[in-house]
């Protein structure tokens, strides 16, 4: 019984504080002296699974992150950015602090951060962040739940929009992979955008990791094997990056190689690859395509081996710039060696996303 | 004999004001279309400069002053005029190009007013603001008056 009302408070606390945070940015009167908004975005979604193992058919209705999304300028160079979200997992309510970084912009086209920020490593994390209305499938790639550090805490030097080619660069150096400010990770990204909606890019990210566990800045999914390796490693992602997003087509390629190196197993070098192309008929209709491919060795410690892929096929409706609706079918394979059962099997997804601005 | 000269003579100035206007003093961004700034950096720029500065591709003006781009944008046939001209979309192109920008925290929103009387009235609050009107009837201070020059050849402001 105590357990029970325990458990009831935090939920509503947890409320409780969201909403906290809602009022106070949104209240003109306390802050009117600085630009703030609060603007918001979401998700719901449909999940019809077929397993081929057991040949029986799940079914889901399921809400995906609330986000807050605030933002406030503190005078000429100085402004605020926030990103807060309500998700429901496992029958309970999470509340995540996605990103809260200052930025200064010093001079030009040159800015400095602080703070929580999604880490630039490629195109998607770099622009989509937590806003299912931007991405363009349901989820995120696969090296999403493996490879990637989502988010990072520290500083970072940016640049953008810089030269006929709107060169940009990033350059940070933020807690490691596991959140341990001891052994900082470091990141240098740079892109190019040559023309209206395309962009290139590529980046080199270097973290230590002392002690490998799943306290990292992934959480979105990771079968990472980190409860069973608890030693040191070494860990480098290179990614590249390659978008175009004309009135017409859309394409969009994630590379990223994952190596990682163990005193007991040596260097392991991993992959993945998600490819996405799109055709606009109208500005309204998108029907696309997508696959997906990743690729973790034996001898890696971090993630264990892995061999999945993933080929899908959808349909994009915006009904608005601030909705739209997204329905995909998509058809997962890993390896016979994958430890688990409900890797092989069909998904479909109906997904409404928006945004509150 | 000497009325032909005269002519000759007036004709030819007037030749030259108007080559020397379209060519150093600059003009509207098009016929239907006006740039105004208030405490931005300079009073003329080239068109691609202008597209790059509407598309938030610049932050912040050399005096300091943060760029707020103030636009007259709604749904009707002038924002659709301005959004084709500008950024070559459609006006709900043009909202989810800003959307895509605003979250992703590498630019800030622009101004939308309903009207030319509200922009202009932004305008003037905001030291650093750059406004783009639609044919615009109301009279416009000097100060904030911005010329286009239809050159190639102009230094890029990046």
């Amino acid at each position: 019984m105590i357990k029970t009302i325990l458990t009831n408070y935090k939920k509503i606390m947890k409320f409780n504080y969201l909403f906290l945070l809602t009022l106070i940015y949104s209240s003109t009167g306390l802050l009117a002296q600085g630009n703030f908004n609060v603007k918001g975005f979401g998700s719901m979604e449909h999940n019809l699974e077929y397993h081929q193992d057991v040949e029986e058919f799940d079914l889901a209705w399921q809400l995906g992150e609330q986000s807050l999304f605030v933002t406030g300028d503190m005078g000429n160079k100085f402004s605020f950015l926030g990103e807060f979200s309500l998700g429901y997992r496992g029958g309970d309510i999470h509340a995540n602090l996605h990103r809260a970084r200052i930025k200064c912009n010093y001079v030009g086209n040159h800015s400095l951060m602080i703070g929580q920020m999604h880490t630039p490593v490629n195109y998607w994390n770099d622009v989509y962040y937590h806003a299912r209305i931007f991405f363009p499938t349901t989820d995120r790639p696969l090296a999403f739940s493996y490879f990637i550090p989502v988010h990072s805490i520290g500083i970072r030097a940016q640049g953008q929009n810089l030269g006929k080619l709107n060169f940009g660069y990033d350059i940070q150096t933020t807690n490691s992979l596991t959140g341990d400010g001891n052994n900082p990770a470091v990141l240098g990204a740079f892109h190019i955008k040559p023309a209206d909606g395309m962009r290139i890019g590529a980046s080199y990210y270097y973290s230590y990791i002392a002690q490998n566990n799943t306290m990292q800045h992934m959480n979105h999914g990771s079968g990472m094997m980190g409860s069973m390796y608890a030693g040191s490693l070494d860990y480098q992602l290179i990614n590249f990056s390659f978008a175009r997003f004309e009135q017409k087509l859309e394409i969009l390629n994630e590379f990223t190689a994952a190596l990682s190196r163990t005193d007991s197993l040596g260097a392991a070098q991993n992959y993945s690859n998600y490819l996405y192309v799109g055709y606009n008929i109208k500005e309204l209709h998108t029907p696309y395509l997508l696959c997906d491919i990743l690729k973790s060795s034996n001898n890696d410690l971090r993630n264990g081996a892995i061999n999945k892929v993933k080929f899908g096929i959808g349909y994009k409706y915006q009904f608005t710039p601030l909705l739209n609706m997204k329905c995909q079918l998509e058809r997962y394979t890993a390896n016979p060696d994958w430890s688990n059962p409900a890797a092989n099997h069909y998904e479909f997804t109906i997904q409404l996303s928006y945004a509150i601005y | 004999m000497q009325y032909i000269k005269s002519s000759i003579s007036v004709f030819v100035t007037v030749a030259f004001l108007l080559l020397i206007n379209n060519s150093c003093f600059g003009q509207n961004y098009s016929s239907r279309i006006r740039i105004c700034g208030n405490s931005i950096d300079e009073k003329s720029y080239t068109i691609s400069d202008i597209k790059s500065i509407l598309k938030g591709e610049k932050s912040l003006w050399k005096n300091g002053n943060r760029v707020i781009i103030v636009m007259r944008f709604n749904e009707d046939e002038k924002s659709q005029y301005l959004a084709k001209e500008i950024y070559n979309k459609s006006i709900q192109g043009v909202k989810k190009f800003w959307l895509g920008l605003v979250f992703s925290g590498r630019s800030s929103a622009p101004l939308f007013a309903d009207s030319n009387e509200e922009a202009l009235l932004m305008l003037a609050k905001y030291e650093g603001a750059i406004g783009v009107f639609v044919d615009c009837q109301e009279e416009i201070p000097a100060d904030f008056k911005v010329s286009i020059i239809k050159s190639e050849n102009e230094k890029s402001i990046r």
